[in-house]
């Protein structure tokens, strides 16, 4: 309370009245005629007096002061200068460390929102951005990789109540601005006001409620799910294009929606079809996905499995709609497809979710697709040089495999693009053949690339009749480089790994008497604290699968023997 | 009513059109404007799958920049203000193969009913004030746009009461174009173009000559002008998963070229930078037909590279540098003759020398090489002769340095005279030190530790 004010001035009578705990004289100064003038102009003073007892603190102890104080604040909303009580509102939001505080302020909030005069763009827009900070405070529950029927659990979760309690009270507040826009159609400023409810609306989608599950469970749906359902009816009540999100440059900074909000806004719509007959059936699919990417980078690169499920599900359901060969490779030209090859990668190989790792990768395949020949080139080999997962790099190689089986089947091999011919396949064989450390390297770890890129080479030997493609004259780099290195990494390995074998195998006989331990590492990871019969098994492993490294490297050899008996 | 017209622009029928109701205008909406329209789609069965009528909300979009699918760019950019027509798209200007799930199927023909009903030339000014409108006249490729910062190179065609008063090829630093004389409508237009595009802009005098006109140009105040501006390149700032190998050549090319005009400027540190980024763009980059191309680049890059040191007194790089090139072209005379250089800086005359001679030995009318090489003679008999002055005093310098030493380590040495307790206590010069303090008897200190006042 400021110190100017007099002892018997409106505000500090009462504050003293409330402190007292004599609410009915409080009640009655309030609602005295007498006193109109007062509570018009003393707001400033007077919302902070009593908005201190709308707490959960004073509910449970002094419920006579917080109903009270429940009215006085209702009375304030009604009766006070409108732009003045909403700053102090603001400001009472932007300070509220409660829920009850934040839930006892939105019903009066929106009173004195609706008396604001028509030009109230700005405040609305510095009402909603209190809101949405005080929500973006809020805990998010931790992963607990939920899966199937378990994911329905989450909605007795402490921390999502609270989440689904707030959203449940705000959606009131929505509604009302949603209805009281679509009633008005002359105002000059309709547009606008509607722009920055819209973007409210999509904006509340972001922290905390994406971090929620949203995916219908055998006809169930979450608290979470309903609540992004109201939501984004609320959103197509004001009969905005929800496209108009993707270009936004130009626009004003007020009540931005973050890349993430409009994630979970596309995700709802587009993947789970939420209101998709509001959608404009007209816009290119090249140019959504184009746009839309951002949103998708910003979902998976979030903790949290279902913010990640949500990212990946939008990458699906936009490339659904684009066809094999339709994007062109100049799309590259924005970072926004590298970062999501980067980041969907990231996914694919060490997320914990089994389900979102084969989801990811069958995004990443149809993205692939999606290119025309020279993007799938480009993407290959930047992807190749990006990724250090041996798995998916073999799994990619498989990919170009299939494309170049494909191109043969529909063009034929005579017609083939320059991608997948002579040169510019001699540089993406030079990625896929890559021994970094030449015969040294560790081939059991690397052992899925190198088994792809053999039978990949295989293919392209046996395939390769008319000499189209070229591969006869890539031979020689191979016999002196790869092949090479790989026979005396094969052998170095073998015999590497038996002499361990025997030594583990010996070691296990002393062991009891000695306590001198042999290291072995298989793959960088120690094997030091296993069994010794795990440790055997591990390494015989080790021995298979170079074993069968050794088979199709001889495959390869034989096909080519075969086909050029004097190489 | 007319019959449907083939509208597509390879003539295979892909958008066929059929004007239900003639347009009052006589233009079409330029590519790039803010088109508004209603309209309402069915499949050939009839089945309506979306209409703007039914939102009673008029769609609006921007034309000829891929936002919609191929048959309305297309054909509605044949439409006039007012006009309402039928537009049957095959399913390759559509949805295609994939469809639109859950409302088009795959591969689906389209009817659109359409009706324009206004559009906006498209405003490129900051405050939308109408400054700056372009129409486009080609449509520019990617997706990319140059930003604040980037350089661009680009053809101006500026016009005045229908005479053109600046034509020019000019490149410029996107926000500095004031730099090159060029009037800011562009600067502020140019991050908004495409690359290869071609765009007519009409630039109010605010974002042109402003209210004093200008005399070069022959423009009197509050004019407004018009130019027609193509973008034919820019630096792409990050390094992107577009560009293969050709694309890489290319913008070394337009990095070298930088670095020389940075060179000329007497701005070394970013004709560094320009060379440097040649070496990382064609890093492992190999092509047939691009080879000689890239080690043409590669090799001016190390040399270039190694001058810049050379002027900015960095000898060690300007040698690592001009190594580099040496590698890739042994007998390369100005690798040779640089190298001399620095090493001759870093004080290292005989290796200096040898590179001079090998200079020579290539091309022996070359005089720089030889007055390098004889300066090089001439410090290392300088070095040879400070040498021997160095060490001809060796000896002396050694026996007047420990002379000195000498003279210290006495001054150091307390005078015994001057502590022991024979005198006064006014006449001490210090106080006892530990061992004195220690073994009192000797010194004559008092019991407490003091020197004892005779």
């Amino acid at each position: 309370m400021s110190a100017e004010l007099g002892e018997n001035s409106f505000p500090s009578t009462i504050s003293t009245l409330l402190k007292a705990g004599n609410t009915v004289q409080a009640v009655t100064l309030f609602t005295d005629n007498k006193n109109s003038e007062e509570v018009r102009n003393n707001s400033w003073d007077l919302v902070p007096i009593v908005a201190r007892y709308l707490t959960d603190e004073c509910e449970t102890n002094n419920i006579e002061v917080f109903k009270c104080c429940q009215k006085l604040i209702t009375v304030i909303a009604e009766n006070s200068k409108p732009e003045e009580v909403l700053l102090q509102f603001i400001e009472e939001l932007e300070t509220a460390d409660d829920d009850t505080k934040f839930v006892m302020l939105l019903k009066p909030l929106e009173v004195v929102l609706l008396r604001v005069p028509d030009k109230r763009v700005t405040s609305l827009g510095w009402c909603f951005n209190a809101i949405v900070d005080y929500l973006k405070k809020l805990e998010v529950p931790e992963d607990l990789n939920l899966v199937g029927e378990e994911r329905l659990l989450l909605d007795s979760n402490e921390i999502v109540n609270r989440i689904v309690y707030l959203y449940n009270e705000l959606l009131s507040f929505c509604e009302t601005f949603a209805k009281e826009l679509r009633g008005v159609t002359s105002s000059k400023n309709i547009l606008e006001r509607k722009q920055v409810v819209a973007r409210f609306f999509v904006e509340l989608l972001g922290s905390p409620l994406a971090f929620l599950d949203m995916v219908i469970y055998k006809n169930t749906k979450s608290k979470a799910r309903l609540l992004a359902e109201e939501l984004i009816t609320a959103f197509c009540y004001l009969n905005l294009d929800p496209y108009k999100f993707l270009e936004m440059y130009n626009d004003s900074d007020l009540v931005k929606p973050s890349d993430l909000s409009l994630g979970v806004f596309y995700y709802l719509i587009l993947s789970e079809e939420i209101c998709h007959n509001y959608l404009p059936k007209v816009y290119n699919p090249a140019y959504t996905l184009n746009y839309s990417l951002t949103f998708v980078n910003s979902l998976l690169s979030q903790d949290g499995q279902f913010v990640v499920e949500k990212g990946i599900d939008l990458a699906a359901a936009l490339l659904k709609n684009v066809d094999q060969l339709e994007l062109p490779y100049v799309l590259l030209d924005s970072e926004n497809y590298s970062k999501f090859c980067k980041i969907i990668s990231n996914v694919i190989v060490h997320n914990e979710c089994v389900e979102l790792r084969k989801k990811g990768l069958h995004a990443l395949h149809t993205f692939l697709w999606s290119f025309e020949h020279q993007g799938r080139y480009l993407l290959v080999k930047n992807l190749i040089r990006n990724i250090t997962h041996s798995g998916l790099k073999g799994n990619l190689i498989t990919t170009y495999k299939e494309m170049i089986t494909q191109e043969i089947k529909t063009s034929g091999i005579k017609n083939l693009p320059p991608y997948y011919v002579t040169h510019k396949l001699y540089n993406i064989l030079d990625e896929f053949t890559l021994l970094k450390q030449k015969e040294e390297t560790d081939l059991v770890d690397e052992s899925d690339r190198i088994i792809a890129s053999l039978n990949f080479l295989r293919y392209l030997v046996l395939v390769d009749v008319s000499g189209d493609i070229g591969i006869d004259s890539y031979l020689e780099t191979l016999e002196n480089g790869y092949f090479k290195f790989l026979r005396t990494g094969i052998n170095m390995s073998q015999e590497h790994y038996r002499l361990r074998i025997k030594e583990v195998a010996e070691e296990d006989t002393k062991v009891e008497t000695e306590d001198c331990k042999v290291s072995v590492t298989v793959s960088g990871k120690d094997l030091i604290e296993m069994p010794t019969e795990k440790k055997i098994e591990v390494m015989q492993m080790s021995l298979t699968t170079l074993d069968v490294i050794d088979s199709i490297l001889s495959r390869v050899i034989e096909c080519i023997k075969i086909k050029k008996p004097n190489v | 009513m007319l019959e449907p017209i083939d509208i597509s622009p390879n003539q295979d029928k892909g958008v066929l059109k059929e004007i239900l109701r003639e347009g009052t205008s006589d233009e079409c909406p330029p590519p790039g404007s803010k088109v508004r329209v209603h309209y309402t789609g069915t499949l050939t069965d009839g089945t309506k799958f979306d209409s703007s009528r039914d939102r009673n909300e008029p769609f609006e979009f921007d034309l000829g920049k891929g936002s919609v699918i191929k048959a309305w760019d297309i054909g509605v950019a044949t439409m006039k203000k007012g006009e309402q027509a039928m537009l049957t798209c095959a399913p390759e200007y559509a949805y295609g193969k994939s469809g639109s799930p859950p409302t088009i199927p795959p591969d689906a023909t389209l009817k659109f009913d359409v009706e324009v009903i206004s559009w906006k030339c498209e405003d490129l000014s900051p405050k939308k004030d109408g400054g700056i409108e372009r129409a486009q006249i080609k449509a520019g490729e990617g997706y990319t746009y140059p930003n604040d910062g980037a350089t661009v190179e680009v053809h101006l065609i500026g016009k005045y009461e229908n005479k053109e008063f600046d034509v020019r090829d000019v490149t410029f630093t996107v926000g500095e174009a004031s730099e090159q004389n060029v009037i800011s409508g562009i600067d502020i237009a140019i991050e908004k173009f495409k690359k290869g595009e071609t765009s007519k802009l009409i630039i109010k005098p605010q974002y042109a000559f402003g209210t004093e006109g200008c005399s070069e140009f022959n423009i009197p105040p509050n004019a407004t002008v018009e130019y027609t501006v193509t973008l034919k390149n820019f630096e792409r700032v990050k390094e992107s998963w577009a560009l293969d190998t050709k694309e890489r050549v290319e913008q070394s090319k337009i990095f070298k070229e930088k670095g020389t005009n940075y060179f000329k400027a007497n701005k070394f540190q970013l004709a560094i930078k320009m060379y440097k980024k040649i070496i990382e763009y064609l890093e492992s980059q190999k092509d047939p037909e691009l080879d000689k191309e890239i080690e043409s680049l590669n090799l001016a890059a190390h040399l270039n590279l190694s001058l810049c040191y050379l002027k900015i007194d960095d000898n060690f790089e300007a040698k690592a540098s001009a190594t580099a090139a040496l590698k890739m072209d042994p007998d390369n005379v100005k690798a040779l003759f640089r190298r001399g250089q620095a090493l001759l800086k870093l004080g290292e005359p005989k290796l200096a020398s040898e590179d001079f001679q090998q200079c020579l030995k290539l091309d022996p009318g070359n005089t720089a090489a030889q007055s390098q090489k004889a300066l090089c003679v001439k410090t290392l008999k300088e070095q040879l002769e400070k040498e021997k002055k160095v060490f001809a005093n060796m000896f002396d310098r050694f026996a007047k340095v420990d002379a000195q030493r000498e003279e210290k380590e006495k001054k150091k040495e307390p005078n015994v005279m001057s502590s022991v307790g024979e005198w006064g206590k006014e006449d001490r010069e210090r106080e006892p030190s530990e061992f004195e303090k220690e073994n009192p008897n000797i010194l004559l200190l008092s019991g407490s530790g003091e020197f004892k006042d005779m």
